[in-house]
C-alpha cells in the first residue's frame, strides 16, 4: 500500500519538478533583454562569453532565480510544519504574523545597525549575514505573543489563533512603518520596497547568508516530518504513544521560524506562500507530510519563481514587489479554502 | 439577559455629563491640536487669526490653513469612524465589525486608487461620491462572501474574511497605482494623510457628516433593540430590513467621507465602541453620540500625540492608532474570543 | 489479591485554577478489569488522565510497576500503558490500517517501513477488534462503532499490558456497546491485560468489571467489587439517587433496574 503513495509522489515530483524547470526558463530568458536558450547556455558552460550575458546572467537573473526557488522552499516547508503543529489548514507564516515579527526586527536591525556597520567600513556583508540572526529573535517573538493569546485550557484556541496573528501582524506592520519613517531617505526607500515583499535586489550575498540556515534546519524538520502525521490525532491520544508532544513541537516551530527569519531577511515578507503551497501539496500526494513536506517545498518554488517573473515583467521597466503578485493569487485561494472548510 | 437589562439602565448621567462637557472638550481639544506642532503658536496669535485674519502674516495663514482644518479634520474622522463602528457592531452583534476590519475602508481607498488613475482632476464632491461607492463595494464584497460561507457571519471568519479581502484590494491598488504610476500620490491615502486635509473637501465633509450624525441618531433606538437579537427585535415588531439599510446607508456614507478626507485610518471604529459600551451602557441612543465625541477627540489627541513621536516628521496617524489599537484588539481576543463565543 | 501494578499516592490534579481532586490514593490490581464511577464532573476522567501521564499532577506519585512514572520516559510508558481518549480525533483521509499502525510508535525504531513484527502486531489488533474487514478504508467512510473498534485497535498495536479507556462506549448504540465491552473482556481474559476505563453505565460496570471505584466531588467514595458497589447506600451517596437492585439471574452480577431521583433537601 505505501508503493502506491511512493510511485504517486515521484509522478508529482516528476511533474514539479518540470513546472519549475520551465518557470526557470521563462525568467531567464524573458525580460528586457530577451536571450535565447542558447545564448544561456553558452554562457553557463563559459563558451565565448560576452561581458553583456555574463552580467545580465550572473548579476542580474540567476541570483534573483536562486533566491526565489530557497525562498519559495523555506516558506513551502515552513508553512507545512505551522500548518501541522497547529491542525489548522489557515495557519500561515504570513496570516499568524511570524513573518510580520521577522521583518520588523530586521527593520529595527538595519536601522540602529546596518549604517554604522556600514559607516564602520566592514562593508555590507556582515549585516547581511547578521541579519537572519535579528529576524529570528521577532518571528520567536511573534511566535511567543500568539501562544500567549491563543493558548486556553491547555491547547491552541483555533479562532484566536488567526485573530491573534492578525493583530500581531498588523501591530509589526505599525511598528516597522514607524521605525523606517525615521530612517534616513535612502534606508526608507530600501526598508519599505523590502518589507512588502521583493526580491529585486537580489546578489550572491544574500544567497550565502541564508543557505548555511536552510542547509542545517531543513533536514532538522525532515526528519521529525512522520511527527507531524502523529500531530493530525488529539492531544491525548499523540501523549499516550509516547511522543514527547511539546518538545517535538517546539523543536519543528523553532526550526521552522529559522527557515522564515531566513527567508524574510532576504525577500522581505512574503505571504500565502506558506498557505497555498501545503494545500496544494496535499491534494497531490496525500497527507503523509514525508510527502507532503518535499512537494510542498517544490510548490513552493515554482509559486515564487513564477510570481517573480511576473513581477518583474508585467509592468516593466516597473517593479512590482512578488509578495503583491503572491497576494493577488493566494488571497482568492485562501477564500475558496474558507468557504470548502467545514465551520 | 439580567445582566443586559442592567447594563441597559445603567445611570443616564455619565452620558449627559459626557454630552454637556463635549463642546468644552472639543475646544480645548482644537486648542491643542492648533497650539503644539512643527512651529510653535501662542495663544494671543490663534485669536489673533480668528479675529482678524491677516493673509499676509505666516502664522495666520499656518492656523487657518493647515492646524485648524487639520483638528477638525481629526475630529470629524474619529466622530466617523466611531460611529460606523458602533453602528456594525449594533446591527451585527459581532463585536469585532469595524470598517477597517471589515473591509469598508479598503473598498474607499481602492476605487480612489481607480480614480486616481483614470479621472485624475476629480472634483472634490466626486471623489467622497466614489469613496463612498468603494465603501459600499468593500463591505457589499465582505459580507457578500460571509453569508455564502456557513458560519461566516460569525465574528471570527467575518474579520478573517474581512482581513484578507482588504489585503487583496489593497495589492490590486498598488500593482495599479504601480502601472499608472501614481504611487506617490496613493501613498498618501494608504498612510492617513491627515496632515495634508485639503479645507474645501472638509466643507464638503461637515454637512454629510451632519446628516450621518442625526440619521444615526433617529435609528439608534432600532439599534439598540436590533442588538438583542433580530428574534427578539422582530417581535417586538421592529421592520429589521429597514433598520438594516439605514444603517447600511449610514456606514457607507460616513466611512467613505472618512477615507476621502483623510485615508485608511484603523482601529478607532473598533475600539472606540467598545469603550464607549464600557462607560455608557448598551443603550445605543447614548453609545452613538458619545462614541462620535469620544472618537473624535481620541483621533484629534492620537494626531497631536504623533507630532511629537519623530519629531519634526510626521508620523502617518495610522500608525499611531496601530500601535495603541493592537494591544486593545489582543485584549478583546483574550477575553471574548475563543470557540465558544465565535 | 492480586499484585498492584498502578499505584497513585496522595494526587493532587488542577485544571486552571480549579482544583479537581486532592490528595487522591488509589491502587489498580493485576490483571483485572477496574471501572471509575461517578456523577459527571467527579473527575473520574482526570484521574484516568493523571494516571496515564497525560496530564501533569500538581503534588504526588503515580507508580508503575513500584516505579514512579516521573523517572520513566514517556516513550517507555508508552510501551507498558495505552490510553484510549474519550473523543478521539484523525484525519479523515486516513486509512484504518496506517492509522492503527501509529500504534506501533513506541516500538518503531526507524522511521521508515514497518517491521514483520510491527505488521504482526498490527494484524492481531486487527484480527480481536474485528476491523480486517475495512482495513484499507478511509476513516472517514467509517460508522461511529466501526471507528471507536479502530481506535482501540489503534491502542492495542501499543502492545502493552495495561489499556485505559477513557469512556469508551460514549455515543455508540447499544449493540456496539456491548460489542466494545466484550472484546475488552477478551483482551482481559485472554491476553492478561490490565484494564482501567471509565464508564457511565453502572450496570455495563456492574457486568464487566472486577473492582468498581466509586466517586463523588473529587474524592473516593467507596471502592469494591461490584456487588459491594452496586448497593442501595452506596448509589444514595455517590448518584443522589433510590436505586432498586435485583441480581441478574444469566451471569451473577448486580442490576439496577430502576431509581428514583432523591428529593433535594436531606
Amino acid at each position: 500500500m505505501h508503493n502506491k503513495y511512493r510511485s504517486r509522489f515521484f509522478i508529482n515530483m516528476l511533474f514539479l519538478t518540470g513546472a519549475i524547470l520551465l518557470a526557470i526558463y521563462i525568467h531567464i530568458t524573458n525580460g528586457t533583454f530577451d536571450m535565447s536558450v542558447k545564448d544561456i547556455v553558452t554562457t553557463l558552460l563559459r563558451m565565448n562569453p560576452t561581458n553583456e550575458f555574463d552580467l545580465v546572467i550572473f548579476q542580474f537573473r540567476l541570483p534573483r532565480i536562486v533566491i526565489a526557488a530557497l525562498v519559495g522552499l523555506g516558506l513551502g516547508i515552513a508553512g507545512t510544519v505551522v500548518q501541522g503543529i497547529t491542525r489548522n489548514g489557515l495557519a500561515d507564516p504570513g496570516i499568524l504574523g511570524i513573518n510580520a515579527g521577522a521583518g520588523a526586527s530586521i527593520v529595527i536591525f538595519m536601522f540602529f545597525f546596518q549604517m554604522e556597520l556600514a559607516v564602520s567600513g566592514s562593508s555590507n556583508w556582515l549585516s547581511i549575514l547578521i541579519m537572519p540572526i535579528f529576524g529570528f529573535v521577532g518571528g520567536l517573538a511573534a511566535a511567543i505573543l500568539i501562544y500567549v493569546f491563543a493558548w486556553t485550557n491547555g491547547k491552541l484556541d483555533t479562532q484566536r489563533l488567526i485573530l491573534s496573528g492578525i493583530a500581531i501582524c498588523t501591530g509589526f506592520g505599525a511598528l516597522s512603518l514607524y521605525i523606517s519613517l525615521k530612517m534616513r531617505e535612502s534606508d526608507f526607500e530600501m526598508a519599505t520596497v523590502w518589507m512588502s515583499g521583493s526580491i529585486y535586489n537580489a546578489n550572491w550575498m544574500f544567497i550565502i547568508a541564508m543557505i548555511p540556515w536552510l542547509i542545517i534546519l531543513i533536514p532538522v524538520i525532515y526528519r521529525k516530518a512522520h511527527l507531524l502525521d502523529y500531530f493530525q490525532l488529539e492531544e491525548v491520544s499523540i501523549k499516550s504513544l509516547g511522543i514527547q508532544v511539546e518538545k517535538e513541537k517546539a523543536i519543528l516551530l523553532l526550526s521552522s521560524i529559522g527557515v522564515i527569519s531566513a527567508c524574510v531577511s532576504v525577500s522581505g515578507s512574503i505571504g500565502f506562500i506558506g498557505l497555498i503551497a501545503p494545500h496544494i501539496a496535499r491534494q497531490l500526494v496525500g497527507i503523509h507530510h514525508r510527502y507532503v513536506l518535499p512537494a510542498s517545498a517544490a510548490i513552493g518554488m515554482f509559486l515564487v519563481i513564477f510570481s517573480d517573473y511576473l513581477a518583474r515583467t508585467i509592468f516593466a521597466p516597473a517593479e512590482i514587489p512578488v509578495g503583491i503578485i503572491v497576494a493577488i493569487l493566494g488571497v482568492p485561494y485562501f477564500l475558496y479554502l474558507l468557504i470548502k472548510t467545514k465551520a | 439577559m439580567d445582566v443586559t437589562m442592567k447594563r441597559l439602565r445603567k445611570t443616564r448621567s455619565v452620558p449627559f455629563l459626557i454630552i454637556c462637557a463635549s463642546p468644552f472638550l472639543i475646544i480645548l481639544t482644537i486648542a491643542l491640536s492648533v497650539l503644539y506642532g512643527t512651529k510653535g503658536i501662542d495663544v494671543s496669535t490663534i485669536w489673533q487669526a480668528i479675529v482678524h485674519f491677516d493673509s499676509a502674516n505666516v502664522d495666520h495663514n499656518i492656523i487657518m490653513q493647515s492646524r485648524l482644518p487639520r483638528a477638525v479634520a481629526a475630529l470629524l474622522v474619529g466622530a466617523f469612524l466611531a460611529i460606523s463602528g458602533a453602528i456594525m457592531q449594533g446591527m451585527t452583534r459581532n463585536y469585532l465589525a469595524s470598517p477597517s476590519i471589515m473591509g469598508v475602508t479598503d473598498g474607499s481607498a481602492f476605487v480612489i486608487t481607480i480614480c486616481m488613475i483614470f479621472f485624475p482632476a476629480m472634483s472634490n464632491i466626486n471623489m467622497i461620491i466614489f469613496s463612498m461607492i468603494g465603501s459600499a463595494l468593500g463591505a457589499g464584497i465582505v459580507f457578500g462572501f460571509g453569508s455564502v460561507m456557513r458560519n461566516g457571519l460569525s465574528p471570527v471568519r467575518l474579520a478573517i474574511i474581512g482581513t484578507v479581502i482588504g489585503t487583496f484590494l489593497s495589492s490590486l491598488s498598488s500593482v495599479l497605482a504601480t502601472h499608472f504610476q501614481v504611487s506617490q500620490d496613493l501613498a498618501f491615502w494608504y498612510n492617513a494623510k491627515i496632515h495634508k486635509v485639503d479645507p474645501e473637501i472638509l466643507m464638503l465633509a461637515l454637512p454629510i457628516g451632519l446628516i450621518g450624525l442625526v440619521l444615526a441618531l433617529i435609528i439608534s433606538k432600532s439599534i439598540t433593540i436590533l442588538s438583542l437579537g433580530e428574534d427578539i427585535s422582530i417581535s417586538l415588531g421592529q421592520r429589521t430590513k429597514w433598520v438594516k439599510v439605514l444603517s447600511i446607508l449610514i456606514v457607507v456614507c460616513l466611512t467613505g467621507t472618512a477615507v476621502a478626507l483623510v485615508g485608511k485610518i484603523g482601529f478607532v471604529g473598533l475600539i472606540i465602541p467598545h469603550i464607549t459600551r464600557f462607560i455608557v451602557g448598551m443603550d445605543y441612543r447614548f453609545v452613538i453620540p458619545c462614541s462620535a465625541i469620544i472618537g473624535g477627540i481620541f483621533l484629534a489627541l492620537c494626531d497631536v500625540a504623533n507630532r511629537f513621536i519623530n519629531f519634526p516628521f510626521e508620523t502617518p496617524v495610522g500608525v499611531v492608532t496601530a500601535l495603541i489599537g493592537v494591544p486593545f484588539f489582543l485584549y478583546l481576543i483574550r477575553t471574548r474570543g475563543g470557540e465558544r463565543r465565535a | 489479591m492480586g499484585t498492584t501494578v498502578i499505584r497513585a499516592e496522595r494526587l493532587t490534579t488542577k485544571y486552571e485554577k480549579f482544583t479537581v481532586f486532592s490528595n487522591l490514593s488509589t491502587e489498580i490490581k493485576k490483571g483485572k478489569i477496574t471501572t471509575i464511577i461517578g456523577p459527571n464532573g467527579c473527575g473520574k476522567s482526570t484521574l484516568l488522565k493523571t494516571i496515564g501521564r497525560i496530564l501533569k499532577q500538581q503534588s504526588g506519585e503515580v507508580f508503575l510497576q513500584e516505579q514512579d512514572m516521573k523517572g520513566i520516559s514517556t516513550k517507555a510508558i508508552a510501551k507498558q500503558l495505552a490510553l484510549l481518549s474519550q473523543n478521539p480525533e484523525a484525519p479523515l483521509q486516513l486509512k484504518v490500517e496506517e492509522l492503527i499502525s501509529y500504534g506501533r510508535f513506541p516500538h518503531r525504531k526507524n522511521v521508515g517501513t514497518l517491521s514483520s513484527k510491527d505488521m504482526e502486531v498490527i494484524n492481531w489488533a486487527m484480527d480481536i477488534t474485528k476491523t480486517s474487514a475495512f482495513r484499507t478504508r478511509e476513516i472517514a467512510q467509517l460508522s461511529g462503532g466501526q471507528r471507536q473498534k479502530v481506535w482501540l485497535a489503534m491502542a492495542l498495536a501499543q502492545e502493552t499490558s495495561i489499556l485505559l479507556l477513557d469512556e469508551p462506549t460514549t455515543y455508540l448504540d447499544l449493540a456496539h456497546q456491548l460489542e466494545v465491552l466484550q472484546i475488552v473482556d477478551r483482551l482481559n481474559k485472554e491476553h492478561r491485560c490490565t484494564i482501567v476505563m471509565v464508564l457511565h453505565d453502572i450496570n455495563h460496570a456492574a457486568r464487566f468489571s472486577d473492582e468498581l471505584i466509586a466517586m463523588k466531588n473529587g474524592e473516593i467514595i467507596n471502592v469494591g467489587p461490584p456487588e459491594k458497589i452496586i448497593a442501595k447506600d452506596v448509589l444514595k451517596e455517590v448518584f443522589h439517587i433510590d436505586a432498586r437492585i435485583m441480581v441478574d439471574p444469566e451471569n451473577g452480577s448486580p442490576v439496577c433496574y430502576g431509581y428514583d431521583a432523591l428529593p433535594e433537601c436531606e
